[in-house]
């Protein structure tokens, strides 16, 4: 031990015991006064930052930290001296660390303080979130893949309508044209608009192409701010393509200005999903609803309901379970790939039975409200 | 001049077909659903109308159900593979169908056969006129087997499942049918079927 705090007690064993407590820990223990100036540190400091202990006794704590941290330091501890909110006294916090070398690394920090002889001190405790991170950023690739793998498969189980969506408007284009071919020689204007409608078509045959790559292409886990509206739009376009029954009536309420923090690729799954699954629930019936229903109260709720025959009690239990498809053709993993992903972004997924249209099933995808969150990361 | 109704749901399928169909002779009107179509069937006197199978509302089928009435031939035109409802059309007697993707010149030779030969013949186009017997009894068991199944709307994979042979097989079959009956596509199979099991 660099140091060792004056002690009220001469209780050498308790000393003793208190030195070994310290010295013993897994965890990095620092010890600063209210200039920043270390004063005391564990063992475990020279193993976590590679700073020989004595060496550390004496400088700013704020070699410990990168840059841009290192640069505020002094202030938020002058301020706090001053009476300011505590930002990290009392609570602990994921930060980053800076090894004797250079190198980073995260880990957690949870600062208590203590007045010892008059003087206020902090003591922070330290501990290595390396191997922690890496096994989350892994287990955020799996559930990365295996969202992936739902998407592929539901536009798998489309494939063949999608590619029936295709072949309306390169038919349109082939009409459009030998009609334009035609009144070329006498009606040259004529055929020019003919050209601007075979052109429109041919931006159509496009944009399918472009809504059935956004699903299948495994995008980079990204968390951002998105308007809800076009997902949802863009979740019922690639559905209604996909489907081959009796046109379906689409109905979107309260999306308006919503906006949801998340993985825009990931949450458009899963409206793909549910939306699926509603026009699937209702696929023989003459008169088909599904509605889109947002709410904006602390979260926000997306339910998506259709006018089906709802889902039957005995299958409700085991609907989120993988494998348990009661259709022929696919696995069964979308509700608990979807479901994954909900609980990803800090929400849930949920049959609903009080809410949506009579008769009929409703999901509720829940996710926390961006705003609402950003509220409490800045308190 | 010929009337032709143009049904399609699609607002660029449904402005491609007045696009080619309108260029000659004919004059055409398009209509987005089934139910603006039936409200004017009884004041326009079409000579034909081409519809698509799948509408929102009242789809294809439906429709054809509530023309019967009157006496001008359909053709529809239907999502591809979507075979049991185009059979079930013809059995409700449509003319033919045609699948898309489509060329244009696909659409134009049949909209021509069937005003052709409606022509010559002013019997509605439906499955009420009685064949002859005589055609099935060219067919052997095998190919009466393989020529009512596709009349259930089966596609080949389905009949092979069926019959317990490969697919290939039943292409051979099918292609014996229709020479043989003189039909040459699974609308004119469907039709003489249809008229031979009523």
């Amino acid at each position: 031990m660099a140091a060792v705090m004056e002690l009220d007690s001469d209780d050498t064993e308790l000393r003793e015991q208190l030195g070994a407590l310290i010295k013993t820990a897994v965890d990095a223990i620092v010890s600063i006064d209210s200039h920043g100036t270390v004063r005391l540190c564990n063992p475990a400091v020279e193993r976590l930052f590679g700073w020989p202990a004595q060496d550390l006794v004496g400088k700013n704590v704020s070699v410990l930290m990168p840059e841009a941290d290192a640069h505020r330091h002094d202030g938020y501890l002058a301020r706090y001296m001053d009476g300011g909110d505590a930002r990290i006294i009392g609570k602990g916090r994921k930060v980053r660390g800076k090894r004797y070398d250079g190198s980073e690394f995260p880990l957690h920090l949870s600062v208590g303080e203590c007045t010892v002889s008059g003087e206020r001190y902090f003591v922070g405790i330290l501990r290595d979130l390396t191997a922690e991170t890496h096994e989350q950023a892994r287990l955020q690739q799996l559930e990365d893949q295996l969202a992936l793998m739902g998407r592929r498969s539901a536009v798998s189980e489309m494939g063949a309508s999608l590619a029936h969506e295709l072949n309306q408007p390169l038919t349109a284009i082939d009409l459009f044209l030998t009609a334009a071919k035609r009144a070329f020689p006498k009606h040259p204007d004529q055929a020019l608009a003919l050209f601007e409608d075979a052109r429109t078509e041919a931006q159509r045959a496009g944009a399918i192409v472009k809504r059935i790559r956004k699903m299948v292409e495994g995008a980079e886990h990204k968390r951002e701010l998105f308007a809800l509206k076009p997902v949802i739009e863009d979740a019922i376009e690639l559905c209604r393509i996909a489907d081959t029954a009796n046109p379906a009536t689409f109905e979107i309420v309260g999306a308006d200005s919503v906006e949801v923090f998340g993985d825009e690729v990931q949450i458009r799954q899963v409206l793909v999903n549910l939306i699926k699954n509603a026009l699937e629930a209702t696929q023989h019936q003459n008169r088909r609803d599904v509605q889109i229903a947002v709410a904006r109260q602390r979260s926000i709720t997306v339910d998506v309901a259709d006018n089906g025959p709802g889902v039957d009690q005995t299958i409700a239990a085991k609907l989120f379970e993988p494998f348990h498809s009661t259709k022929s053709g696919g696995l069964g993993i979308d509700l608990s790939i979807c479901r994954s992903i909900a609980e990803s972004h800090g929400g849930e997924l949920l049959l609903v039975s009080q809410a949506g249209l009579s008769p009929g099933a409703c999901f509720r995808l829940r996710l926390p409200d961006a705003d609402e969150e950003i509220r409490e990361n800045d308190r | 001049m010929t009337r032709i109704a143009i049904v399609d749901d699609d607002d660029g399928m449904r402005r491609a077909l007045v696009a080619l169909l309108g260029v000659g002779s004919c004059q055409i009107s398009a209509y987005a659903t089934g139910e603006a179509f039936l409200d004017a069937v009884p004041e326009k006197a079409f000579d034909l109308a081409v519809l698509d199978l799948r509408l929102p509302g009242l789809t294809g089928l439906k429709i054809l159900e509530r023309l019967k009435p009157f006496a001008f031939p359909v053709v529809m035109i239907s999502a591809n593979g979507d075979i049991r409802t185009a059979v079930d059309a013809i059995k409700l007697g449509a003319v033919d169908f045609i699948e898309k993707p489509f060329v244009p010149e696909e659409l134009e030779g049949l909209i021509e056969r069937v005003l052709r030969e409606r022509g010559r013949n002013t019997e509605p186009a439906c499955p009420d006129v009685e064949p002859e017997q005589t055609h099935f009894s060219v067919l052997t068991p095998r190919e009466k087997e393989v020529a009512f199944a596709l009349h259930e709307g089966l596609t080949n994979k389905e009949v092979a499942r069926r019959l317990g042979c490969s697919p290939r097989t039943i292409e051979v079959h099918r292609a014996r049918v229709f020479s043989k009956l003189g039909v040459s596509n699974i609308a004119g199979l469907v039709r003489m079927v249809s008229g031979f099991s009523h």
